[in-house]
Protein backbone atom coordinates (compact mmCIF):
# COMPACT_ATOMS: atom_id res chain seq x y z
CA UNK A 1 0.00 0.00 0.00
CA UNK A 2 1.78 3.45 -1.03
CA UNK A 3 1.87 5.83 2.08
CA UNK A 4 1.27 9.27 1.74
CA UNK A 5 4.37 11.48 2.58
CA UNK A 6 3.35 14.31 4.89
CA UNK A 7 4.63 17.76 3.64
CA UNK A 8 6.37 19.81 6.10
CA UNK A 9 4.24 23.44 5.66
CA UNK A 10 5.77 26.45 7.57
CA UNK A 11 3.98 29.98 7.01
CA UNK A 12 4.90 32.53 9.43
CA UNK A 13 6.23 36.60 9.02
CA UNK A 14 9.73 35.93 7.71
CA UNK A 15 12.43 35.96 10.55
CA UNK A 16 14.77 38.47 11.16
CA UNK A 17 18.15 36.33 10.64
CA UNK A 18 16.14 35.93 6.64
CA UNK A 19 15.67 39.59 6.26
CA UNK A 20 19.35 40.44 7.50
CA UNK A 21 20.42 38.05 5.36
CA UNK A 22 18.63 39.78 2.13
CA UNK A 23 19.51 43.79 3.34
CA UNK A 24 22.78 42.32 3.81
CA UNK A 25 23.31 41.13 0.48
CA UNK A 26 21.73 44.05 -1.51
CA UNK A 27 23.66 46.09 0.58
CA UNK A 28 26.98 44.69 0.48
CA UNK A 29 26.59 43.58 -3.87
CA UNK A 30 24.35 46.86 -4.42
CA UNK A 31 24.80 49.33 -2.41
CA UNK A 32 20.87 49.81 -1.77
CA UNK A 33 18.75 49.29 0.74
CA UNK A 34 15.96 46.88 0.58
CA UNK A 35 13.33 49.26 2.06
CA UNK A 36 13.69 51.51 -1.24
CA UNK A 37 12.30 48.04 -2.82
CA UNK A 38 9.76 46.07 -0.99
CA UNK A 39 7.99 46.66 2.45
CA UNK A 40 9.84 44.85 4.38
CA UNK A 41 7.90 44.98 7.67
CA UNK A 42 5.30 42.74 5.14
CA UNK A 43 7.89 40.14 5.00
CA UNK A 44 6.13 37.09 4.94
CA UNK A 45 7.55 33.46 4.12
CA UNK A 46 5.79 29.85 3.20
CA UNK A 47 7.83 26.52 3.28
CA UNK A 48 7.26 23.46 2.14
CA UNK A 49 9.61 20.91 2.69
CA UNK A 50 13.32 22.33 2.53
CA UNK A 51 12.48 25.53 0.36
CA UNK A 52 10.73 28.72 2.07
CA UNK A 53 9.30 31.58 -0.39
CA UNK A 54 9.84 34.68 0.93
CA UNK A 55 7.21 37.69 -0.27
CA UNK A 56 5.27 40.68 0.46
CA UNK A 57 2.23 40.55 1.33
CA UNK A 58 -0.36 42.83 -0.16
CA UNK A 59 -3.21 42.68 2.46
CA UNK A 60 -3.86 41.07 5.59
CA UNK A 61 -6.36 38.34 5.12
CA UNK A 62 -7.13 34.83 6.96
CA UNK A 63 -5.40 31.93 5.63
CA UNK A 64 -3.01 33.56 3.34
CA UNK A 65 0.30 31.43 2.81
CA UNK A 66 1.25 33.71 -0.60
CA UNK A 67 0.83 36.95 -2.20
CA UNK A 68 2.15 39.23 -4.65
CA UNK A 69 6.12 39.24 -5.80
CA UNK A 70 8.62 36.03 -5.30
CA UNK A 71 11.22 38.64 -3.14
CA UNK A 72 13.40 35.81 -1.70
CA UNK A 73 14.03 32.03 -1.58
CA UNK A 74 15.38 29.81 1.49
CA UNK A 75 16.90 26.72 0.32
CA UNK A 76 19.46 24.69 1.82
CA UNK A 77 20.83 27.36 4.30
CA UNK A 78 20.91 29.99 1.67
CA UNK A 79 19.04 32.85 1.56
CA UNK A 80 19.16 34.36 -1.93
CA UNK A 81 17.09 37.02 -3.63
CA UNK A 82 14.38 35.92 -5.79
CA UNK A 83 14.75 36.19 -10.06
CA UNK A 84 11.95 39.14 -9.62
CA UNK A 85 14.18 41.38 -7.06
CA UNK A 86 16.83 40.74 -8.93
CA UNK A 87 15.39 42.05 -11.93
CA UNK A 88 14.03 45.47 -9.91
CA UNK A 89 17.83 45.94 -8.66
CA UNK A 90 19.01 45.69 -12.50
CA UNK A 91 16.37 48.15 -12.99
CA UNK A 92 17.41 50.65 -10.45
CA UNK A 93 20.95 50.24 -10.46
CA UNK A 94 22.51 48.53 -13.26
CA UNK A 95 23.55 45.40 -13.97
CA UNK A 96 26.15 44.18 -10.77
CA UNK A 97 26.52 41.00 -9.02
CA UNK A 98 26.06 38.96 -12.10
CA UNK A 99 26.88 36.37 -14.93
CA UNK A 100 25.98 35.84 -18.07
CA UNK A 101 25.60 31.86 -18.97
CA UNK A 102 26.02 30.83 -22.20
CA UNK A 103 23.84 28.80 -24.20
CA UNK A 104 25.12 25.43 -22.98
CA UNK A 105 25.27 26.55 -19.41
CA UNK A 106 21.75 28.14 -19.09
CA UNK A 107 21.03 24.27 -20.14
CA UNK A 108 23.01 22.55 -17.50
CA UNK A 109 22.01 25.22 -15.10
CA UNK A 110 18.37 24.89 -15.47
CA UNK A 111 18.54 21.33 -14.61
CA UNK A 112 20.07 22.08 -11.50
CA UNK A 113 23.74 21.59 -12.03
CA UNK A 114 26.41 24.02 -11.77
CA UNK A 115 27.78 26.69 -14.08
CA UNK A 116 31.26 26.15 -15.44
CA UNK A 117 33.85 29.04 -15.86
CA UNK A 118 33.64 28.44 -19.52
CA UNK A 119 30.06 28.43 -20.10
CA UNK A 120 30.07 32.11 -18.70
CA UNK A 121 30.17 35.21 -21.57
CA UNK A 122 29.92 37.96 -19.45
CA UNK A 123 31.09 38.69 -15.69
CA UNK A 124 29.56 42.13 -13.87
CA UNK A 125 31.42 41.84 -10.31
CA UNK A 126 30.70 41.79 -7.07
CA UNK A 127 31.16 38.06 -7.33
CA UNK A 128 32.35 37.58 -3.83
CA UNK A 129 28.89 36.61 -2.47
CA UNK A 130 25.67 35.26 -4.58
CA UNK A 131 25.47 36.16 -8.52
CA UNK A 132 22.05 36.23 -10.45
CA UNK A 133 22.70 33.90 -13.50
CA UNK A 134 21.19 35.31 -16.66
CA UNK A 135 20.69 33.84 -19.73
CA UNK A 136 22.33 35.64 -22.96
CA UNK A 137 19.19 35.25 -25.24
CA UNK A 138 17.20 37.57 -23.63
CA UNK A 139 19.49 38.66 -20.39
CA UNK A 140 16.16 37.32 -17.66
CA UNK A 141 17.54 35.69 -14.55
CA UNK A 142 17.02 32.00 -14.50
CA UNK A 143 18.58 31.79 -11.13
CA UNK A 144 21.18 31.84 -8.15
CA UNK A 145 24.75 30.77 -8.20
CA UNK A 146 27.48 31.28 -5.49
CA UNK A 147 31.09 30.90 -6.89
CA UNK A 148 33.30 28.06 -5.51
CA UNK A 149 37.00 29.31 -5.41
CA UNK A 150 38.03 25.23 -5.20
CA UNK A 151 35.90 24.01 -7.66
CA UNK A 152 36.19 27.33 -9.80
CA UNK A 153 32.46 26.78 -10.94
CA UNK A 154 29.75 29.13 -9.88
CA UNK A 155 27.46 26.66 -7.70
CA UNK A 156 23.79 26.51 -8.42
CA UNK A 157 22.32 27.88 -5.02
CA UNK A 158 18.73 28.02 -6.80
CA UNK A 159 17.46 28.02 -10.79
CA UNK A 160 14.13 28.46 -12.22
CA UNK A 161 13.59 24.37 -12.46
CA UNK A 162 13.24 24.22 -8.55
CA UNK A 163 9.70 25.79 -8.87
CA UNK A 164 9.31 22.02 -11.35
CA UNK A 165 11.33 19.98 -9.18
CA UNK A 166 10.35 21.06 -5.42
CA UNK A 167 6.92 22.37 -5.51
CA UNK A 168 5.67 20.29 -8.53
CA UNK B 1 -25.52 30.81 3.76
CA UNK B 2 -28.58 28.38 3.73
CA UNK B 3 -28.79 25.62 6.12
CA UNK B 4 -30.32 22.72 3.45
CA UNK B 5 -29.64 19.92 5.29
CA UNK B 6 -28.03 17.73 2.48
CA UNK B 7 -28.93 14.18 3.14
CA UNK B 8 -26.54 12.06 1.10
CA UNK B 9 -29.39 9.19 0.88
CA UNK B 10 -31.59 11.50 -0.65
CA UNK B 11 -29.20 12.58 -3.48
CA UNK B 12 -28.39 8.31 -4.00
CA UNK B 13 -32.56 8.18 -4.40
CA UNK B 14 -32.92 11.29 -6.37
CA UNK B 15 -29.83 10.23 -8.99
CA UNK B 16 -30.42 6.43 -8.94
CA UNK B 17 -30.60 4.34 -12.77
CA UNK B 18 -30.33 0.96 -13.18
CA UNK B 19 -28.40 -0.17 -16.38
CA UNK B 20 -30.11 -1.92 -18.75
CA UNK B 21 -29.14 -4.36 -21.01
CA UNK B 22 -27.46 -2.37 -23.94
CA UNK B 23 -25.82 -0.29 -21.71
CA UNK B 24 -24.65 -3.36 -19.84
CA UNK B 25 -23.02 -4.51 -22.77
CA UNK B 26 -21.53 -1.66 -23.94
CA UNK B 27 -20.12 -0.69 -20.39
CA UNK B 28 -18.51 -4.12 -20.56
CA UNK B 29 -17.03 -3.70 -24.17
CA UNK B 30 -15.61 -0.61 -23.23
CA UNK B 31 -14.85 -0.99 -19.25
CA UNK B 32 -17.06 1.15 -17.70
CA UNK B 33 -19.22 0.63 -14.69
CA UNK B 34 -22.81 -0.41 -16.32
CA UNK B 35 -24.19 2.96 -14.54
CA UNK B 36 -22.54 5.50 -16.42
CA UNK B 37 -23.15 4.03 -20.01
CA UNK B 38 -26.77 4.48 -19.39
CA UNK B 39 -26.72 7.75 -18.66
CA UNK B 40 -24.60 8.44 -21.40
CA UNK B 41 -27.83 6.58 -23.55
CA UNK B 42 -30.14 8.74 -22.00
CA UNK B 43 -28.55 11.69 -23.02
CA UNK B 44 -27.45 10.89 -26.01
CA UNK B 45 -29.40 7.79 -27.39
CA UNK B 46 -27.46 5.00 -28.31
CA UNK B 47 -25.96 6.10 -31.20
CA UNK B 48 -24.92 9.42 -29.83
CA UNK B 49 -23.48 6.94 -26.71
CA UNK B 50 -21.36 4.87 -29.00
CA UNK B 51 -20.01 7.97 -30.29
CA UNK B 52 -19.00 9.39 -26.78
CA UNK B 53 -17.30 5.85 -25.86
CA UNK B 54 -15.37 6.14 -28.59
CA UNK B 55 -14.14 9.34 -28.25
CA UNK B 56 -13.13 8.28 -24.68
CA UNK B 57 -10.43 6.28 -26.54
CA UNK B 58 -8.84 9.16 -28.36
CA UNK B 59 -6.44 10.91 -25.37
CA UNK B 60 -6.07 14.25 -26.41
CA UNK B 61 -3.00 16.64 -26.56
CA UNK B 62 -1.93 19.34 -23.83
CA UNK B 63 -2.99 22.83 -24.69
CA UNK B 64 -0.43 26.01 -24.20
CA UNK B 65 -1.43 29.17 -22.87
CA UNK B 66 1.16 31.59 -23.70
CA UNK B 67 1.90 34.36 -20.75
CA UNK B 68 1.43 37.36 -22.55
CA UNK B 69 2.90 39.50 -19.69
CA UNK B 70 6.20 37.78 -20.34
CA UNK B 71 6.34 36.89 -23.95
CA UNK B 72 4.67 37.84 -27.52
CA UNK B 73 2.83 34.25 -28.80
CA UNK B 74 4.42 34.23 -31.96
CA UNK B 75 7.81 34.24 -30.81
CA UNK B 76 6.98 31.79 -28.09
CA UNK B 77 5.34 29.83 -31.12
CA UNK B 78 8.54 30.02 -32.99
CA UNK B 79 10.81 29.18 -29.90
CA UNK B 80 8.58 25.81 -29.34
CA UNK B 81 8.51 24.69 -33.13
CA UNK B 82 11.83 25.38 -33.45
CA UNK B 83 12.50 22.45 -30.52
CA UNK B 84 10.30 20.35 -32.74
CA UNK B 85 6.63 20.90 -31.38
CA UNK B 86 3.86 21.84 -33.90
CA UNK B 87 1.51 23.84 -32.67
CA UNK B 88 -2.09 24.79 -33.85
CA UNK B 89 -3.92 27.85 -33.18
CA UNK B 90 -7.18 27.36 -31.00
CA UNK B 91 -9.58 29.88 -32.87
CA UNK B 92 -11.56 30.93 -30.23
CA UNK B 93 -8.89 31.52 -27.78
CA UNK B 94 -6.07 33.99 -28.77
CA UNK B 95 -2.69 33.13 -27.23
CA UNK B 96 -3.30 29.54 -26.96
CA UNK B 97 -2.18 26.68 -28.78
CA UNK B 98 -3.10 23.01 -29.30
CA UNK B 99 0.72 20.90 -29.00
CA UNK B 100 0.17 18.76 -32.04
CA UNK B 101 2.98 16.76 -32.31
CA UNK B 102 6.33 16.90 -30.05
CA UNK B 103 9.67 16.09 -30.28
CA UNK B 104 11.09 12.74 -28.42
CA UNK B 105 13.09 15.56 -25.59
CA UNK B 106 12.09 17.89 -24.50
CA UNK B 107 8.59 17.34 -22.85
CA UNK B 108 6.19 20.08 -23.09
CA UNK B 109 6.43 20.80 -19.31
CA UNK B 110 10.42 21.04 -19.13
CA UNK B 111 11.20 23.18 -21.66
CA UNK B 112 13.17 26.46 -20.83
CA UNK B 113 10.78 28.50 -22.05
CA UNK B 114 8.30 26.66 -19.78
CA UNK B 115 10.35 27.03 -16.62
CA UNK B 116 10.86 30.78 -17.39
CA UNK B 117 7.10 31.32 -17.07
CA UNK B 118 6.59 31.76 -21.00
CA UNK B 119 3.21 29.84 -20.51
CA UNK B 120 0.73 27.30 -18.68
CA UNK B 121 0.63 23.83 -20.12
CA UNK B 122 -3.49 22.94 -20.02
CA UNK B 123 -4.52 19.19 -20.11
CA UNK B 124 -7.26 20.40 -22.76
CA UNK B 125 -8.69 24.18 -23.95
CA UNK B 126 -11.96 23.57 -22.78
CA UNK B 127 -11.01 25.36 -19.37
CA UNK B 128 -10.44 28.60 -21.11
CA UNK B 129 -13.70 29.15 -22.12
CA UNK B 130 -15.23 29.95 -18.70
CA UNK B 131 -12.58 32.11 -17.68
CA UNK B 132 -12.75 34.22 -20.86
CA UNK B 133 -16.78 34.88 -20.53
CA UNK B 134 -16.66 35.22 -16.56
CA UNK B 135 -13.77 38.35 -17.35
CA UNK B 136 -14.91 39.51 -20.63
CA UNK B 137 -14.42 43.10 -20.47
CA UNK B 138 -13.70 42.97 -16.50
CA UNK B 139 -10.57 44.39 -14.65
CA UNK B 140 -11.52 43.85 -11.37
CA UNK B 141 -10.70 41.51 -8.19
CA UNK B 142 -11.18 37.52 -8.71
CA UNK B 143 -11.95 35.19 -6.06
CA UNK B 144 -11.29 31.28 -7.85
CA UNK B 145 -12.02 29.10 -4.63
CA UNK B 146 -11.16 25.89 -6.17
CA UNK B 147 -8.27 26.99 -7.69
CA UNK B 148 -5.14 24.28 -7.59
CA UNK B 149 -3.06 23.31 -9.47
CA UNK B 150 -3.57 27.03 -11.16
CA UNK B 151 -4.59 26.92 -14.25
CA UNK B 152 -7.61 29.13 -14.20
CA UNK B 153 -5.80 31.61 -11.30
CA UNK B 154 -2.91 32.43 -13.42
CA UNK B 155 -5.43 33.04 -16.91
CA UNK B 156 -7.60 35.44 -14.93
CA UNK B 157 -4.85 37.19 -13.41
CA UNK B 158 -3.15 37.74 -16.51
CA UNK B 159 -6.61 38.79 -17.94
CA UNK B 160 -7.45 41.33 -15.14
CA UNK B 161 -3.63 42.41 -14.74
CA UNK B 162 -2.54 44.80 -13.41
CA UNK B 163 -6.25 46.30 -12.18
CA UNK B 164 -7.16 43.51 -10.21
CA UNK B 165 -5.89 40.59 -7.73
CA UNK B 166 -6.83 37.00 -8.11
CA UNK B 167 -7.41 35.03 -4.58
CA UNK B 168 -6.57 31.97 -5.65
CA UNK B 169 -8.06 29.39 -2.74
CA UNK B 170 -7.73 25.24 -1.99
CA UNK B 171 -8.40 23.42 0.32
CA UNK B 172 -5.47 20.99 -0.42
CA UNK B 173 -1.78 21.60 1.04
CA UNK B 174 -0.02 19.35 -1.62
CA UNK B 175 -2.01 21.10 -4.26
CA UNK B 176 -1.05 24.47 -3.22
CA UNK B 177 2.37 23.72 -3.77
CA UNK B 178 2.26 23.94 -7.38
CA UNK B 179 -0.25 26.78 -7.41
CA UNK B 180 2.00 29.22 -5.65
CA UNK B 181 5.03 27.19 -7.65
CA UNK B 182 2.96 28.37 -11.40
CA UNK B 183 2.33 32.22 -9.51
CA UNK B 184 6.52 32.48 -8.83
CA UNK B 185 7.22 30.61 -12.19
CA UNK B 186 4.92 32.84 -14.48
CA UNK B 187 5.92 36.33 -12.27
CA UNK B 188 2.04 36.77 -11.84
CA UNK B 189 2.12 39.25 -8.90
CA UNK B 190 -1.43 40.13 -8.96
CA UNK B 191 -2.54 37.40 -6.47
CA UNK B 192 -3.24 36.17 -2.95
CA UNK B 193 -3.00 32.50 -2.18
CA UNK B 194 -5.46 31.04 0.74
CA UNK B 195 -5.91 28.12 2.41
CA UNK B 196 -9.03 26.67 3.28
CA UNK B 197 -11.87 24.53 2.69
CA UNK B 198 -14.27 26.97 0.46
CA UNK B 199 -17.18 25.91 2.29
CA UNK B 200 -15.84 28.33 5.31
CA UNK B 201 -14.78 31.11 3.43
CA UNK B 202 -17.77 33.07 3.71
CA UNK B 203 -17.76 32.77 7.26
CA UNK B 204 -14.01 33.48 7.60
CA UNK B 205 -13.48 36.31 5.24
CA UNK B 206 -16.02 39.59 4.89
CA UNK B 207 -15.29 40.87 1.86
CA UNK B 208 -17.26 39.89 -1.02
CA UNK B 209 -16.22 39.46 -5.18
CA UNK B 210 -17.47 40.31 -8.25
CA UNK B 211 -16.26 37.48 -9.83
CA UNK B 212 -16.05 34.19 -8.72
CA UNK B 213 -14.74 30.86 -10.29
CA UNK B 214 -15.84 27.99 -8.99
CA UNK B 215 -14.19 25.12 -10.70
CA UNK B 216 -15.78 22.14 -8.12
CA UNK B 217 -13.72 18.79 -7.35
CA UNK B 218 -15.62 16.49 -9.49
CA UNK B 219 -15.77 12.93 -10.71
CA UNK B 220 -13.71 14.35 -13.78
CA UNK B 221 -15.86 12.29 -16.17
CA UNK B 222 -14.78 14.12 -18.88
CA UNK B 223 -11.58 13.48 -18.62
CA UNK B 224 -11.72 9.60 -19.40
CA UNK B 225 -9.56 10.01 -22.52
CA UNK B 226 -6.52 10.94 -20.84
CA UNK B 227 -7.73 9.16 -17.46
CA UNK B 228 -9.29 5.94 -18.10
CA UNK B 229 -9.56 5.10 -14.05
CA UNK B 230 -12.56 7.39 -14.29
CA UNK B 231 -14.36 4.87 -16.22
CA UNK B 232 -14.91 2.84 -13.21
CA UNK B 233 -13.66 5.16 -10.65
CA UNK B 234 -17.05 6.71 -9.05
CA UNK B 235 -19.55 4.59 -8.27
CA UNK B 236 -23.51 6.29 -7.74
CA UNK B 237 -22.72 5.79 -4.16
CA UNK B 238 -19.88 8.24 -4.68
CA UNK B 239 -21.09 10.27 -6.96
CA UNK B 240 -23.70 11.32 -4.44
CA UNK B 241 -21.07 12.39 -2.15
CA UNK B 242 -19.74 14.03 -4.62
CA UNK B 243 -23.30 15.85 -5.47
CA UNK B 244 -23.38 17.04 -2.04
CA UNK B 245 -20.49 18.94 -1.85
CA UNK B 246 -20.77 20.72 -4.72
CA UNK B 247 -24.26 21.44 -3.82
CA UNK B 248 -22.05 23.01 -0.76
CA UNK B 249 -19.52 24.66 -2.80
CA UNK B 250 -22.24 26.20 -5.05
CA UNK B 251 -24.01 27.72 -2.41
CA UNK B 252 -20.75 29.05 -0.60
CA UNK B 253 -19.58 30.37 -4.14
CA UNK B 254 -22.46 32.49 -3.92
CA UNK B 255 -22.41 34.02 -1.15
CA UNK B 256 -18.88 34.95 -1.67
CA UNK B 257 -20.37 36.53 -4.51
CA UNK B 258 -21.27 41.00 -4.64
CA UNK B 259 -24.92 41.86 -5.44
CA UNK B 260 -24.76 42.10 -9.82
CA UNK B 261 -21.93 39.70 -9.40
CA UNK B 262 -21.01 36.75 -11.64
CA UNK B 263 -20.21 32.86 -10.53
CA UNK B 264 -18.82 30.56 -13.26
CA UNK B 265 -19.77 27.12 -12.32
CA UNK B 266 -17.25 24.46 -13.81
CA UNK B 267 -16.98 21.18 -13.88
CA UNK B 268 -14.70 19.07 -15.87
CA UNK B 269 -17.52 16.23 -15.89
CA UNK B 270 -20.72 15.71 -18.26
CA UNK B 271 -22.91 14.06 -15.61
CA UNK B 272 -26.23 16.14 -15.29
CA UNK B 273 -26.03 14.98 -11.50
CA UNK B 274 -22.73 17.16 -11.40
CA UNK B 275 -24.37 20.23 -13.07
CA UNK B 276 -27.90 20.71 -14.23
CA UNK B 277 -28.65 18.96 -10.96
CA UNK B 278 -26.71 21.08 -8.30
CA UNK B 279 -27.34 24.08 -9.95
CA UNK B 280 -31.38 23.55 -9.86
CA UNK B 281 -31.32 22.69 -6.22
CA UNK B 282 -28.92 25.97 -5.38
CA UNK B 283 -31.80 27.59 -7.68
CA UNK B 284 -34.39 25.90 -5.43
CA UNK B 285 -33.35 27.19 -2.64
CA UNK B 286 -32.36 30.55 -3.07
CA UNK B 287 -34.07 33.63 -4.43
CA UNK B 288 -31.15 35.65 -5.09
CA UNK B 289 -29.59 33.85 -7.91
CA UNK B 290 -30.24 32.99 -11.60
CA UNK B 291 -28.29 31.72 -14.67
CA UNK B 292 -27.33 33.82 -17.35
CA UNK B 293 -26.91 33.55 -21.02
CA UNK B 294 -22.69 33.82 -21.66
CA UNK B 295 -21.53 37.24 -23.01
CA UNK B 296 -20.67 35.77 -26.15
CA UNK B 297 -20.43 32.48 -28.28
CA UNK B 298 -16.81 31.84 -28.68
CA UNK B 299 -17.73 28.24 -30.47
CA UNK B 300 -21.14 26.34 -31.26
CA UNK B 301 -21.12 24.56 -28.10
CA UNK B 302 -24.40 22.85 -26.52
CA UNK B 303 -26.92 23.61 -23.66
CA UNK B 304 -27.71 22.64 -20.45
CA UNK B 305 -30.20 20.23 -20.30
CA UNK B 306 -33.87 20.90 -18.66
CA UNK B 307 -34.55 16.95 -17.82
CA UNK B 308 -32.79 14.00 -17.25
CA UNK B 309 -34.00 10.45 -16.32
CA UNK B 310 -36.84 10.92 -14.38
CA UNK B 311 -35.09 14.05 -13.20
CA UNK B 312 -36.65 17.67 -13.93
CA UNK B 313 -34.44 20.69 -13.84
CA UNK B 314 -35.04 24.49 -13.49
CA UNK B 315 -35.51 26.04 -16.86
CA UNK B 316 -32.38 28.34 -16.55
CA UNK B 317 -30.08 25.82 -16.50
CA UNK B 318 -30.72 25.43 -19.97
CA UNK B 319 -28.44 28.88 -20.17
CA UNK B 320 -25.40 26.21 -18.84
CA UNK B 321 -22.80 25.30 -21.76
CA UNK B 322 -21.93 21.84 -22.69
CA UNK B 323 -18.48 20.60 -24.13
CA UNK B 324 -18.66 16.96 -25.28
CA UNK B 325 -15.61 15.09 -26.91
CA UNK B 326 -17.72 13.51 -29.41
CA UNK B 327 -18.59 17.14 -30.71
CA UNK B 328 -16.20 19.56 -30.06
CA UNK B 329 -12.83 17.41 -29.98
CA UNK B 330 -12.14 18.58 -26.07
CA UNK B 331 -12.84 17.36 -22.96
CA UNK B 332 -16.16 16.65 -21.93
CA UNK B 333 -17.04 20.18 -19.46
CA UNK B 334 -19.70 21.89 -18.24
CA UNK B 335 -20.04 25.41 -16.76
CA UNK B 336 -22.88 27.83 -15.79
CA UNK B 337 -22.73 31.22 -15.61
CA UNK B 338 -24.73 32.90 -12.48
CA UNK B 339 -25.77 36.09 -11.05
CA UNK B 340 -26.73 37.03 -7.48
CA UNK B 341 -29.50 39.07 -8.30
CA UNK B 342 -29.62 41.23 -4.73
CA UNK B 343 -27.74 40.78 -0.98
Amino acid sequence: MRRRRKIKFVSRPSPAEHIEALKKYVGEAFNAELDLLVEVGKLRETCFDNICLIYQGVNELPRAVFSGELVGIVIEGHVAPSPQLYTKLFQRYGCRSCVVAADKGVKAFLYGNDLLLESVAEIYPPVDSYVAVLDSYDYSVIGVAKWDESSKVFKNVFDLGVYLRKLG
Amino acid sequence: MRDRGLDVADIYRDIYIEAGDKARRLASKYGYLPYMVQRYIYMLGYDGAVKLLEAFEKPLNPVVRVNTLLIDSEKLKSRLESLGFRLEEIPWARDAFRVVSKPEYPTIGSTHEYLKGYYYVHRDASALAPVLLLLQDYKGDVLDACAAPGGKATFASQLVYPHGIVYANDISLPRLRPLIGHYARMKLSNNVVTWADARILPKVWTRRFSRVILDVPCSSEGTIMNDPSRKTKTTLKDLSILVKREIELLDAGLEMLSPGGILAYITCSIAPEENEYVVSRVLESRDDADVIEPPLKLFDWSYGFTSFHKLVFDERVRNCVRIWPHVHGMFGFTFCLLTKTRS
